[in-house]
Formats: C-alpha cells, structure tokens, sequence
C-alpha cells in the first residue's frame, strides 16, 4: 500500500511528461526501496495477456526499463499472448519445442500480467482463478503445460510433460489488469459493470500475492486515476487495450510502480532513439516467437523439409537478436552503434536444392492470355501486370474501393520472412483513370507489410491481416499512403500461412467476416471477453461495437471463401477439400472447444483446392448467369468454376454448369474473385509455376516471387455497368443508389460509404428515404431491409421496425430480419417471443434463422420453442440445424459449456495413482452455467 | 400479408404445451418438450417419426421404455418400430442408456414376422436383445443359429448374440459353428464372434476356418475380427503358422488386410509367407530414392503404370479417384502431377505416412473392449466420435468407449508395393506423376464417362437377345443400387473390357449424367459391333454419334455388349454440346 502516495508524486510527472494538468497533488518526496531489485545481466520475461503483448509492439515500459538500468545490460523478453490465461494457453502442435517456453528463457525475473481474461467469470470464477494464481506463483512453469481445454476430452493437444523448475528465477511480479476505460461511444460498453469484476480480481491477486509474498502491482487503481485525470486523452483504443499513447503513459506508470522515481542520471539519454532500438530487436523477436507456419517449423509437417532450412534460419534469427539487445544496451549507455545492426557474424542459410525438377516457364501477360478458354461471347483481358507494375509480386487477396479502385495486396515475403531481410509485402492502389479495361496507374498505400492475407476496408481506412494480428490502415492527408498504423487485433494463430485469416468480407449489416484453417488455436480478447477458436472457424467481428465471435466453429480444413448473397445468405469455401457449404446452416453458437457436426455441401465438388468465391451479380452478364455461384480453383483444373445456385427449402442446391474460365498455363493461379464496379469480374492471379506447401521446401528456389496478374472477364454481348458516383455523394444520393442499381457489389460499396457516416445523420436521412419509398415496387421489401441492416451497422436498434420486418410479406426479408434479431437480441424487450414467432414461420429459411438464432440463448424456454419447429416439415438443414442448436441448449442448461469431464478407466486408474503420490487432482474442465432465459 | 400461421393455431399450440406440466426447474430437459409434443395431437402424423426419432437419440432409462412399449405394443407401425429398434441399439451401444424396466419384451419381436419389413425388425430385434445381453433369449438365439431356412444375416446377428450372452456354453456353440457350419459365411462369422469371448481358443478355430477357405469366399468379417482387437493379429499370426494355409486362402486374407488399410508386420509376415510374397520392405535411403527417380525417368512407362494403377490386388482405385471416378477415402489424383514432384509421389507410394494432407490425418483410437480403430475424423461431440474408415464406411464410437486415442499414419498402408515387381512400381510412379501435367494426361475439357456400373450374372430375363423395353426397365433401370458394381474408366476415358470378365460374356454397363439447363448434347460412344445403347429407356443407334435434346434432371446411359476376343476393347463415350447449345451438364463421377 507504500505505492499509493508515491503514485501521485509519479502523477505529477506523467502529467508534466504527457501535458495533463489537471491532477490533484499530494506529493511526497520520501525515498522508496523499489518493488523489484534487478541485477547484472537479469533475464526480465514477461508472461500474459493482450496487456503485455501490445507493449512489445510500442516499447514504452521496456524503453523506460533500459533507460532507468543501463549497466545491467538486460534481456528483455515479452512471451505476451493475446487472451492467455493462466490455466489456458492454447498453442498449436509442438509449439513447446520452438524455443520460448519460461524454460528456455531462463527467466531472474517474471513480470505477470493475468486477470483480465479470467475476471470475465465474474465473482463466480474468483475462487478458480485464486487457486489457479497459487498455483502459478508456486510453480510458474506450470503455465507451459499450454493444455487447451479441447485437449481435456480429445487429445489433440500436447500431452503432459514434465516441467523442471525454473532454477533461474529470482522474483516474480504480478501485474493486474488495467480498469476499462469509458470511451463515451455509445456502441461500446462504459465498462462499469466491467469495473467490479476487474476490482474483485485485482484485489484478489493482491490477496494471493500477499500471502506468497509476492509484489502486485495494483495496475487497475493506477490506471483509473489515468484515465480520471487524462480523461481528455484516451488510453485504449476501445476500452481495454492501450494506444501508443496509452503505453507511454501506463509504461511511465508500471516503471514508476516498480521502482520508483526516475532518476536524474536518466535524463541523458535519447530516449527516442533507445525506443528504436528496443522495437527492432522486439521485431526481431517477434518474428522468432510468432513465426508463421509454426507447423512447418516445428509442428506436424517439419519434416522433411522445414527440419533443412529452419535450424539454420532461427539460428541465425536467434544471434540477430542477441547483436540487437547489445546495441540496446550500447544507446542506454550513451555509446555510438552503427546506422544498422551489423548481422555478419550471426551465421549461413542452409543452401536448398529444388526439388521441382520440370522445367520452370514463366509465362508472358501475352502468351498467358492466349492460353484461356471462355463460353461463347465472354472475353478476358490482362488489368495488371507485374510487367506495368513490377511492384505487383504474387498478388494474393484484393477489394475495391468507393471511386472504384482496385486495392490489391501483394506477398513477395511469402510464405515467410527471412532473418535479415526486411519484409516488404504491399498495398498497391491500381486505377484505371481513361476506362479502357486496364489499369494505368499504381500508388503504393502501404509498404513492409508480412504474408497480408486478407483485406478490407473500415472506418475510413483498411484492415489488413497481418498475422496474428489485424492491423488498421488509413491516410488522413489524402496522398493515398497510410500514415495511421495501428495494430487493433491480436490472437489469430500462424501456424500455418495457408490456414491463416483470409477472405475478408462484409455482411450487409456491418459485421466483417474472415475465417481459418485447421492446426490453429487463436485467442482474441475483446472488451466483451476472450473468444476462442481450435481447428478452424469463420470469425464475425462487428468493427463499430468490437463484437468479436466465432461465426462458425467447423473442422475445415482451410477455409477461403466466403460470399453473402444479397438477402444475408453466407456461403463458405473450404480451400484444400473444394468443399462449399450454406453457412446459416452451421453459423449457430456452440461454446468453445466444442464444434459443429458434419454439414452436407451445397454443391457437388467437381475439383480442388479452391481460393475465393463469387455470386454473379452484374448487368453485364448473360440473365441467365445472374445468382450463379462462381469458385477459383487452383491445381489442375485452372480456372473459375461456375454452378447455378436454386433455392432448395431452407437452403439451396448447386449444379455445375460451363466453367467461366479454363487455362492451360501452369502458372496460373487464380486466388481471389470479385466484380468490379464497370460490371466484369476480375481475378487475382498469384501467378507461381509452383503452389505446394507440404510437396516442397517453404525456401525452394522455384518459388516465384516477381510476378502477378489481375484478370478482367466482361460479356461482349452487353454494355459495361455504368459505375456510379459512390464516394463523397451526399446521404440521400447514397441511399437512392441502395434503390436503383441492381449489382450486390455496387450497393456493397455504397453500404461501406455510408457506414462512414454520422450515424444521426444516416439515421434521419433514412427516415425521410424509407418514407418516400413506393411500396408497390418489385424490391420494396428488399429497400427497407436495406434501411434495416444499415440501422445494425449503425447499432442503432429499431425494435419496431424489426417488428416490421420480422412479419414482411417476403420470406427473404423475414429470414434476413431474423439474422439480425439474432444480433439484438440482448437490446430487444423480448426476444424468445419473436423467435417464437420466427419458428412457427410458414417458410422453412426463416424457421432456420430462427432455429439458429435460438443457439445463442441458454434457457429452458429456448429448448421449449425450439422444439416447436418439429411441428413443421424439416429439410436437411432445418434438421442439421435443430440438432445442432439442442446440442448447444443442452449442454448450458444442464450445466456445462464444456465437455463433462468423464475420466476413462484408464484416467481413473493414473489419477489415483497420482493421489496417492499426494499431488494435486487436475482441474476439471468443467464451467457450470445457470440458465437465466435471457440472450447470452 | 402472405399466409401466416394463424393466431388462433397459434394460441392452440400454446395452450397444448401449457396442458403439460412445466418440467421442474431442477430437471432441464430437452426430451419434456418433446415427449409433450409427441402427445399433445398438434404433431402431423408424417412429423411423429421425427420425434420419436429425437426422443430415442435424446432420452433416458424411462424415457426409451414408454418408446419401447409402444414398439413391442404394435402402437407404431412397421417402419417406425424397425426405427425406434434401430435408435434404441444406438443408444445403448453410444450412449450406454437402456429402458427401465422389463426389457424382455422384445422377445414379441423376435419371433419371424412377414415381409422385407418384417424380417427387418426380426433381425433388429435380435441383435438389440444382443447388445442389451437380454437373459432368457440364449434358447431363441440357439434356435435361429441352427435353423437353415434363415438367412445369413440372421443367423449372423443371432450369433453375435451369442458372443454378446457370454454364458458357459456360448464357447462351444460357436466352437461348433465356426467348425462345421455348412455355410463358410457362417463358419467364418462364428469364428470372428469368438474373439469377443476368448481370443486363444478364437485364435486357433479362426486359423483352421481360414485354412478351410476357398476363392470366392468373403474371409473380410473374419480378418477384421482380428485386426480390430488389441494383440488380436499377432495372436493369430501364431495360431495361423501351426495351420497348413493354401496360398489361395492366405492371399484373400492378406489382400483384405491391405484393402482396410492394415499391413500389420506379424500377420502381414506370416500371411505373405504362405502366399509366396516377399515379405515388407524398408523404406528407400536418399541414395535408393535416387536412384529409383533417375529410373521413372529414364524408363517409366505411364500407360503400363496406369494398368499396375488398375489391378485389383492393389486397391488403388478402392481409395483413389482418378477424373473424378473411384474411391472417395484417399486424395483424388487428377492433378497430382501437376503439383507433385516425382519424389514426394514416390515417396507417398513408399512411405505413406510421410506426409498427410490435413483432411486426410487419421487417429487410432483404443476402446474399452480391447479394440483397435483407425480413421479419419469427420466430426466429433461429447458423445460420439464419427470416423471414416479405409473401406470408406462411416464408424460411429462412443465417446465413453474410448480409452486411448492418438494421432495415427496414412489409411494406406505401408508395404503395397511388394505386390509390385520393381519395373511395376517404376511405371506406377511414372503414371502417378504424369497426371494433370500437359500431355496425354492433362485435364480434359470434353468430358467422358468415368464412373460405370456393371451388371453381371444375368438373370435369364437379360441372358438372351437385345431386351425389350419392359424386360429392360424391369431388370435394368429398376434393378436396386446393390445389384451394380463400380468400374472406372482410364485416365483418358476408357473402360477396358478385358478388366471385366472373360471373352463371350454379356455385360450391361451404366453411367449417368445430369442435366443443370436443358438442351442439346452429342453423345459419342466409341464400342466393339453389336454394342446397344439406351439413354434412360429409350433406346438409340450405338454405332454413330448421338445428338439429343435432353431435359433437366438425372439420366441414364446404358450400354449392353459383349466382350470379345480382342483385349485392347473399350468402351468409350464422350459427352459434348453442339455449337449453340443452351445445355449445362455435368457426368457423374464418385465411387
């Protein structure tokens, strides 16, 4: 408690420090023994949470540490893990032999960042997490057992090992989470409620350190004050993770805790350029601990080839950060270091032969374009080349923008970057300013980017996948470079770049989707609480509320595809199997690690692997193509795959018909489809004589890594769609386009403009629109649930016009309104009466909405409603779907989120053992929930 | 406003479901509202299956007892109660849940009854009292095991009852069985129940059952007995090197062994060795690897690596597709040159395990009772594990019954190859590696069909001249799934006669295709003189092209020929559209 009066004295410097000036004082000058003594060459890791993570990515703490300490030459490393949990660290396979296990860094000291993910069990979880915190303090090795709770019922994670204790260890510091920062955004929680659970558990690792007599910083009171007395600058970025800014000042703040006032000897150094520093060699070592495809590096597939190149390339990653802690060390101490770390002497590459022994041809745009074959009166033409754009180098996922420029992301880094060269992947802006079919001019938005495999834009800017985490990208001086850069999500797992988040795509309702691939175990925390993902999943994420869940949890095996139809209905594409599913059909919730039962495929897979999808929506088309479900398809088979899509009762049915595209040439790999706003469809071609992730070595020197192309397919037999006016048009002209222009990707473009906004101003201006609109139109019910979903991307909720569009004259409508009663149902009066409503619909779509919708609840009274469908026909889907939502229900109402923890004989027999051995019985994984008939 | 459910309905259901009492609030259930719902008289009769359905996978002990009353009271009919008999063995065997109360009133079933359906629920009946282990059915079981105007089937579940009984004298009935049955189907069903019961003395009955083989017969269920219990294959392989085995009998069992994706060395070894095979070999060094390669190169046939591809001995085709026609266990291999290196193809052919595309990795699960099962998962929950074996069979394996569970190798077992002399397995690899690449094996673009069926041991009504149409839809088109086999077509399109049957043997072959948007489709069917063709019933001129206008939907193509002398005969029919065509269609392709 010695710390609360030396926190004001450090208030007064932070607000001198950061320009806050409006603390109240009461100073105190008397000398402190500082919490935590470090000596000579001290290993300081950090462990935990999103809270630690971030702080590698800005360096504000460690920067201030070097600086307060710069003769004790310390190694500083931050094992910070999006969403960690001190009993829950979920790891894809082998993880523990990559080299960063508490072990392997041979820790003096650990400073512990946990709570936050744990304080969402309320007071309910205290006693857990307590017993949990003992454990840990007593022997924190224990954290590296990285057990998944999916591990507990099937055993697909590590097995139990024997960790030795951590014989280095001096000390350890707990860290507790920080307070939840009010924003005063409306779509965001004020984080009161938040507030007392975060208090219990800070106050409880208080109590437990107290008793292991071990230091707590009380990071949650501390930063309460912060955020009173800066409340003019925020500190997070949507309540509970740090800006840059807030780093800085919670840095300031946790140095401050630790050890007290900084000293005068301090002042000399340069503060900026020791921050550089501290950041390259965090890079440096975020390249090693993260490393993407983990499971080529030390999982399942390291051999036969990752087990080659690796040792050498980690190796020598491994001296590149040791040269990097010197130069730290170097600028703490006030001496000269070179303009760039000099890596000569950390070591060779080992050489790889290829093993693609075929002759490697390198196709030309023109000979390339020759080797197509289209149905009668289509006609492909080349949109971009590495040959007028040498920067567009295996293009990989692209979107275009509101005045209908292509934004396309390139990945020459792929598939990973190599120790001592830079990565360099790209956003390029392509134009074509005279309208002639082919891009004529390039500006590169952003630069040295990592395997960007996915984009999208969002609140002004982009979001880019940049694994494992989602990194926001805007210009705000209009020369079209990004100059925000801000890293918004974290926990996506990389162990695999072919598995890892893709296909970014929009509902019409706000929510951004991306899904991944099997091998991956990803943890994201969010203001609402940690979600988790093993073994693949679409995700669902709300940008504007930060609501962040798994869509669909299914054993795919590297999903990349997903389109919406213009009613709300989402299909995903599974890559490597070719399989295409319906997604409302398995979108219901389950709780993690549990997963969605095998679902039947919409169509009929005629060839795999397959990348990106597409619905035909373009006045350019043949009418008889409009609806048809279009599929990349990568080996073998090169081209776009086209099926015509029917409705089949609750779902719909594909069935093959002519491919739109076939070519000859090898090279051609077509890996992301979209229309573009003239009406052609246009397709990303990553353009490599060699794709293969597990048939040759990641650093094979066939891989290409200069080429691209972006193709442009039009039907000569009709017009070009003339593009509207989209970005920077008034409200009322927006909406009108909603109205009148017939192709989904048009209107998609328009929904994302108007998603930027003032909501009160969308709001009016849709009052006055939805008024004025014929209700004697064809597409009048589509046009109002337009004005619907823009109230969800809006979260602005409208029950009574829900209500409206709950009992519309169109089955489309009423199923899509459902959708989104789905996603208020925690800010609607009653929402089992509707749903009720919905599950007695005479059309089965919206009887599975509802059905669907009823997963997310945990009450008997769902189970009673939802077993009314019965009464009903049941297709394939209803029944799929009801089966699924009983399983769901079931286990929340009997208790258990989890898998019960139902122990083999064979379990039984070595538990006993180990009691009678006098060690601790494992924890059952077993969270107890008490149905309380209200949304979850 | 479109129809809606009317509110007055509405209020009925409301009023129905509030008849019933509210489950406790300490007892949430699912099956409450569905039993309510079962009773209420709201539920159409065609929904009722359904729930019933839910209410057996779902239920407790009390619940699965009124559902079995109202099975054993004849309060269901026919298909419902051979449902309800079917939920209720998988409760027990998944879900370990058996009705309260008296469970021998399923002896009311197992008496013989009428009809397809009747004989269904017989034999339901039957192996339920088996897995409920019924007492005072053993006399029953007793009976039908002797009775010779039983079918196999029957007589077979009856014999697992047996085993399932356990009781003093069930060793020696089926010691007795497996030894002198007349039927070997019998003979070999009882020795493969006796593993359950006393894996020695099962051991050595089952090694003079095989010994007592002839070609023809199905030694699978007996084989699998073996190989799915722990220590089970070596067990045998010692009692099987005491017996004299024809290599004929040796080779049925060591080929089913490799078909279910086992090559278990102790078996394999003793197996192989009355057979005449050599026995496993080690996996290539880098050094052996090279040079195997540098031969494909400079030797490899593709065409004769196709013919090695096609041999039933291998099963290739059991698990692979190639143009979208065959097994649907292992990859489909269409493109696998095209992204393949000749050494990861030879490599996967040698050492299987050594790489695994992900939906492709199997796990080996240990159960409670002694067994061994390995698959491909396809989904899982906190019941039941659903597994793809290598036969391409779905296994469902309760959740309780697993004791241990791990990551296991490829299905395709390692060691096929010494099927091979070493020219065979270098033009297997060639042609492997030759697929999908530019050349005679690129993807083609006009379609052919790939996946046949194949009619043979004519009933007489098909012996003689070309069919009429009554007899044709009669023996042809009407003639059930199970009655067809599956043959595939070569990489380019063709289907060798020879593969088929001997010379002079009439054969019906089937492909079908399915018309997405109406139109015309030429139809080219390359065939030996004499060759008949029908497009659904309609018969047409094999000898020329055929160009027809065909609605949307499901059609059949049909050819009756005779295989002749010549062994290089095909048949081969293309499939394409004539310029302007408005049809879309695609062949059906699959296992």
């Amino acid at each position: 408690m010695s710390r609360l009066c030396s926190r004001s004295a450090w208030l007064l410097f932070c607000a001198l420090l950061f320009g806050v000036n409006s603390i109240c004082v009461n100073s105190t000058t008397a000398a402190e023994a500082p919490t935590l003594k470090l000596e000579k060459g001290d290993h300081v890791v950090l462990v935990g949470n999103t809270l630690a993570e971030r702080m590698q990515y800005f360096g504000g703490f460690e920067t201030l540490l070097h600086r307060r300490f710069p003769e004790l030459e310390l190694v500083v490393r931050n094992l910070g893990w999006s969403a960690d949990e001190i009993t829950l660290r979920p790891r894809s396979k082998d993880f523990r032999d990559h080299g960063h296990t508490l072990a392997d860094h041979k820790p003096n000291v650990l400073l512990a960042f946990f709570g936050f993910n744990e304080s969402f069990a309320g007071e309910k979880g205290l006693a857990k997490f307590e017993a949990d915190l003992d454990g840990f303090l007593k022997a924190p090795q224990g954290i590296d057992q990285f057990t998944s709770a999916r591990s507990q019922w099937d055993k697909t994670a590590d097995k139990d090992v024997d960790l030795a204790k951590l014989e280095t260890l001096r000390q350890i510091v707990l860290v507790t989470p920080l307070a939840h920062e009010n924003l005063n955004d409306p779509s965001l929680p004020d984080g009161a409620a938040r507030n007392k659970d975060l208090k219990l558990y800070a106050e409880a690792m208080q109590r437990v350190g107290a008793k292991n007599q071990v230091p707590v910083i009380d990071l949650f009171t501390i930063s309460q004050e912060l955020m009173k007395a800066g409340a003019e600058k925020k500190l997070t970025i949507n309540g509970v993770h740090l800006s840059e800014h807030g780093d800085a000042v919670v840095g300031a703040a946790l140095d401050h805790a630790l050890f007290g006032a900084v000293p005068e000897s301090s002042a000399k150094v340069d503060l900026a350029r020791l921050k550089g520093e501290v950041n390259e060699k965090n890079l440096q070592f975020f390249y090693d601990y993260r490393a993407i495809n983990g499971f080529y590096i030390y999982g399942g597939r390291k051999a036969p080839f990752g087990v080659v190149n690796f040792p050498a390339e980690f190796a020598k990653l491994r001296k590149m950060i040791a040269v990097r802690d010197r130069r730290i060390w170097d600028v703490a101490q006030g001496k000269e270091v070179s303009p760039q770390p000099d890596d000569s002497g950390t070591g060779e590459f080992t050489k790889i032969e290829t093993n693609f022994k075929k002759a490697v041809s390198l196709t030309s745009p023109e000979a390339a374009a020759k080797m197509f074959e289209l149905p009668e009166g289509y006609a492909v033409n080349l949109f971009a080349s590495e040959q007028d754009f040498p920067a567009l180098a295996n293009p990989v996922q692209f979107a275009f923008d509101a005045r209908g420029r292509l934004w396309v992301t390139t990945m020459e880094s792929y598939p990973m970057y190599l120790p001592g060269t830079p990565v360099d992947d790209k956003i390029l802006i392509l134009e074509d300013t005279d309208g002639d079919g082919r891009a004529d001019k390039e500006t590169v938005f952003a630069d040295k980017l990592h395997v960007p495999t996915g984009i999208e834009f969002g609140k002004g800017g982009v979001f880019v996948a940049q694994q494992p985490n989602i990194l926001f990208l805007k210009d705000t001086d209009g020369d079209d470079k990004a100059d925000v850069r801000e890293l918004v999500m974290h926990g996506f797992d990389s162990a695999d770049s072919h598995h890892s988040i893709s296909a970014f795509t929009y509902d019409q309702g706000g929510a951004l989707y991306f899904e991944e691939g099997t091998f991956h175990h990803t943890q994201v925390e969010t203001p609402y609480g940690p979600r988790r993902c093993a073994n693949a999943g679409v995700f669902r994420w709300e940008p504007r509320t930060w609501r962040f869940d798994v869509f669909v949890s299914y054993g795919f095996a590297n999903p990349w595809g997903h389109v919406v139809d213009s009613w709300g209905q989402n299909f995903v594409a599974d890559a490597s199997p070719g399989a295409n599913y319906f997604g409302t059909a398995f979108s219901g919730d389950v709780d993690y690690p549990n997963k969605h039962g095998n679902l039947k495929q919409f169509l009929t897979k005629q060839w795999r692997p397959t990348a990106g999808c597409e619905l035909v929506s373009s006045r350019n088309f043949p009418d008889e193509a409009q609806g048809n479900y279009l599929l990349n398809n990568c080996i073998g088979f090169q081209g776009v795959l086209q099926y015509k899509m029917r409705e089949d009762a609750s779902g719909f049915a594909a069935d093959p018909v002519d491919p739109l595209l076939k070519s000859t040439d090898v090279n051609f790999r077509p890996v992301d489809i979209e229309f573009g706003p003239d009406g052609a469809l246009y397709v990303c071609d990553w353009f490599n004589p060699l794709v293969g992730h597990m048939q040759h070595n990641l650093r094979d020197p066939n891989r290409d890594h200069k080429h691209g192309r972006i193709w442009r397919i039009a039907y000569t037999k009709k017009p070009l769609v003339q593009a509207p006016k989209i970005a920077g048009e008034p409200i009322p002209a927006l909406l009108n386009l909603l109205k009148n222009e017939p192709e989904e990707r048009t209107r998609y473009r328009v929904r994302t403009e108007l998603w930027n906004r003032p909501t009160q101003d969308v709001v009016t201006e849709l009052k006055s629109w939805t008024a004025g609109l014929d209700a004697k139109e064809a597409n009048y019910e589509h046009h109002l649930l337009e004005a619907l979903w823009l109230h969800q991307a809006h979260d602005v909720v409208d029950e009574a016009f829900l209500a409206k569009m709950l009992k519309s004259p169109e089955p489309k409508a009423r199923a899509a309104a459902t959708r989104v009663l789905c996603y208020w149902r925690d800010r609607v009066k009653e929402p089992l009466a509707l749903l009720q409503q919905q599950v007695n619909d005479e059309h089965p779509r919206v009887r599975l909405e509802a059905v669907r919708a009823l997963s997310f609840f945990d009450s008997q009274e769902a189970l009673d409603i939802v077993v009314e469908s019965l009464i009903y026909d049941q297709d394939d889907y209803l029944k799929y779907t009801l089966d699924e939502t009983l399983k769901t229900l079931e286990r929340r109402v009997n208790g258990f989120t989890t898998i019960a923890d139902k122990p083999t004989e064979r379990e039984k027999k070595s538990r006993d053992a180990e009691k009678r051995r006098g060690q601790p019985e494992s924890v059952a994984p077993v969270v107890p929930r008490v149905g309380t008939g209200k949304a979850k | 406003m479109p129809f809606r459910l009317p509110l007055a309905l509405l209020t009925v259901i409301a009023v129905v479901f509030a008849a019933f009492p509210a489950p406790a609030a300490d007892a949430p259930s699912t099956v409450a509202p569905l039993m309510r719902l079962l009773q209420s008289g709201r539920l159409p009769e065609a929904r009722k299956g359904t729930v019933v359905e839910m209410i057996c996978s779902r239920g407790g002990p009390d619940d699965l007892a009124v559902m079995l009353a109202s099975a054993t009271s004849g309060e269901f009919d026919e298909p419902l109660t051979l449902k309800v008999l079917t939920l209720l063995a998988d409760a027990v065997q998944v879900r370990k849940v058996v009705p309260s109360g008296d469970l021998e009133s399923i002896r009311k079933l197992m008496k013989a009854r009428p009809g397809k359906e009747g004989a269904a629920i017989q034999l339901s009946a039957v192996r339920l009292a088996a897995l409920w282990k019924t007492s005072g059915v053993a006399e029953e079981l007793q009976l039908i095991t002797a009775d010779d105007s039983a079918t196999d089937d029957l007589r077979n579940a009856a014999i697992d009852g047996l085993a399932a009984l356990g009781d003093a004298s069930a060793v020696g009935t089926l010691k007795a069985i497996a030894t002198s049955a007349k039927s070997s189907s019998l003979r070999f069903r009882a020795a493969a129940a006796l593993t359950k019961l006393d894996l020695n003395a099962a051991s050595q009955t089952a090694a003079e059952t095989l010994a007592s083989a002839a070609a023809g017969d199905e030694v699978g269920p007996l084989v699998d007995a073996f190989l799915v219990r722990k220590g089970g294959p070596e067990q045998w392989a010692v009692a099987l090197a005491s017996v004299k085995l024809t290599p004929d009998a040796a080779k049925l069992a060591l080929r089913h062994m490799y078909s279910v994706g086992r090559s278990d060395a102790a078996l394999s070894d003793v197996l192989s060795k009355a057979a005449g095979i050599a026995l496993d070999q080690k996996p290539p060094t880098p050094e052996e690897l090279r040079e195997l390669i540098a031969e494909v190169a400079a030797k490899g046939d593709a065409e004769k690596g196709e013919a090695v591809f096609r041999r039933s001995d291998l099963s290739c085709q059991k698990c692979h597709s190639i143009a979208r026609a065959g097994g649907q266990v292992g990859p489909e291999l269409s493109a696998i040159g095209s992204i393949s290196p000749v050494d990861y193809v030879a490599n996967s052919i040698l050492v299987p395990n050594l790489a695994v595309k992900e939906q492709f990795v199997t796990r080996v699960f240990a159960t409670t009772d002694g067994r061994t099962i390995t698959g491909i998962v396809i989904d899982r929950d906190d019941q039941r594990v659903n597994l793809r074996d290598a036969t391409g069979a779905l296994v469902t394996l309760p959740t309780a019954d697993i004791d241990e569970e791990e990551e296991g190798k490829s299905l395709m077992p390692q060691g096929l190859t010494k099927f091979l002399t070493r020219e065979e397995l270098v033009d297997l690899i060639k042609f492997i590696s030759e697929l999908g690449r530019p050349g005679l094996y690129a993807i083609r673009s006009v379609p052919t069909v790939q996946r046949w069926r194949v009619l043979r041991n004519l009933p007489a009504e098909l012996q003689g001249d070309v069919p009429n149409v009554e007899i044709f839809r009669e023996f042809v088109l009407d003639t059930p799934p199970e009655t067809w086999q599956s043959a595939y077509g070569t990489a380019r399109g063709a289907l060798p006669l020879s593969e088929l049957g001997k010379p002079g043997e009439t054969l019906f072959l089937q492909g079908e295709f399915k018309v997405v948007d109406a139109g015309e489709i030429y139809v080219a069917v390359d065939a030996p003189k004499g060759t008949q063709l029908w497009i659904d019933a309609e018969p047409f001129d094999a000898g020329a092209s055929v160009r027809h206008t065909f609605t949307t939907g499901l059609h059949r193509l049909t050819l009756r020929t005779t295989i002749d002398a010549n062994p290089q005969s095909i048949i081969r029919v293309e499939m394409s559209k004539p310029a302007g065509s408005k049809a879309q269609f695609d062949v059906v392709g699959g296992a």
